[in-house]
């Protein structure tokens, strides 16, 4: 019998398993994912009952290596099917990656190039820049190799798009202006 | 013309399938009762994620290897939402074709003297 904070936590971990679903091929995910959940809370539920609370965490670490292996396996198989869309789809990652190392290369010479306050500034700057754009890489990649399907695909990538629009269009990465 | 599946041609299996199929070699099984099995059929070293779970189940249902079974033991005492797996014609020859396999394996492995005394005894306590 678990206690009400065991039992909270558990619902939690629910939650947080549903959301980890999301990244299954919806095919996938319509097939199997009511089953997953009933499977991951049985077997939570036992974990905390034999071990205690504290045993959730190798076994979350477990669950998690398996959703990463197995969501991967999956797309994998889904995109296996589509080959031309595939290629279609890897075409904003290209193009992100290569304005990426292009934008990586100007901020670079551009705080090589000056010297002079505020260096923190344009640091923090190009710390953000970075890491919007690998962010946003990221995404896409992820849009790319774990969507769900057709139409989810299609979707990641406007919204990938939107996000890039986004970095691209209000990005404070201004050299001018900071360093003045 | 499609030519009938041959258990041997779908060899090697993986562990997870090979397991799996073990599991459901004595009665059909829903999924955290085959994770169960698995995991006590191999003392605990391979555990089945509910992703990895699915996922074979998923091929081994699209190979015929396994199949769903409409009957429940006691409606009353089960979640419905838990669907009950069989294992097939095909995946008893496939796991038979396999078993042997491995037994081969194992022999070829001990007459090259691979094994340690240590392990063929506790190998021979467990049968």
């Amino acid at each position: 019998m678990l206690s009400s904070s065991q039992e909270r936590l558990l619902r939690w971990l629910c939650r947080i398993y549903r959301l980890m679903l999301l990244a299954y091929p919806s095919t996938f995910r319509r097939e199997y994912s009511r089953e997953m959940v009933v499977v991951f809370r049985t077997r939570a539920r036992d974990v905390m009952q034999r071990d205690g609370s504290s045993a959730l965490l190798p076994f979350m670490r477990h669950i998690s290596l398996d959703w990463l292996h197995t969501t991967l396996r999956e797309s994998t198989d889904m995109t296996r099917s589509m080959p031309t869309f595939r290629w279609f789809a890897a075409l904003p990652l290209a193009m992100l990656s290569a304005l990426a190392v292009l934008r990586l290369a100007g901020a670079f010479m551009a705080l090589t190039a000056r010297k002079g306050p505020p260096y923190d500034i344009r640091r923090g700057l190009l710390w953000a820049d970075v890491g919007l754009f690998l962010m946003a890489a990221a995404f896409v990649g992820v849009g790319v190799w774990v969507a769900p399907g057709r139409k989810d695909a299609v979707a990641r990538i406007a919204l990938s798009v939107v996000v890039f629009g986004g970095v691209v269009a209000y990005l404070p990465w201004r050299p001018r202006e900071t360093i003045s | 013309m499609t030519r009938a599946k041959r258990p041997e041609n779908l060899l090697p299996l993986t562990p997870p399938v090979f397991h799996i199929l073990l599991a459901l070699s004595e009665g059909e099984r829903h999924g955290y009762a085959i994770m169960q099995e698995v995991a006590a059929d191999t003392d605990g070293s391979l555990q089945l994620g509910p992703g990895t779970l699915y996922g074979c189940l998923k091929r081994m249902l699209s190979a015929r290897l396994v199949e769903e079974s409409d009957e429940r033991p006691d409606p009353d005492l089960d979640d419905e939402r838990r669907r009950y797996y069989r294992i097939t014609a095909l995946g008893a020859g496939a796991l038979r074709a396999e078993g042997e396999r491995l037994a081969r394996a194992v022999s070829a492995a001990r007459a090259k003297r691979l094994f340690s005394r240590k392990t063929i005894a506790v190998a021979g306590t467990r049968l």
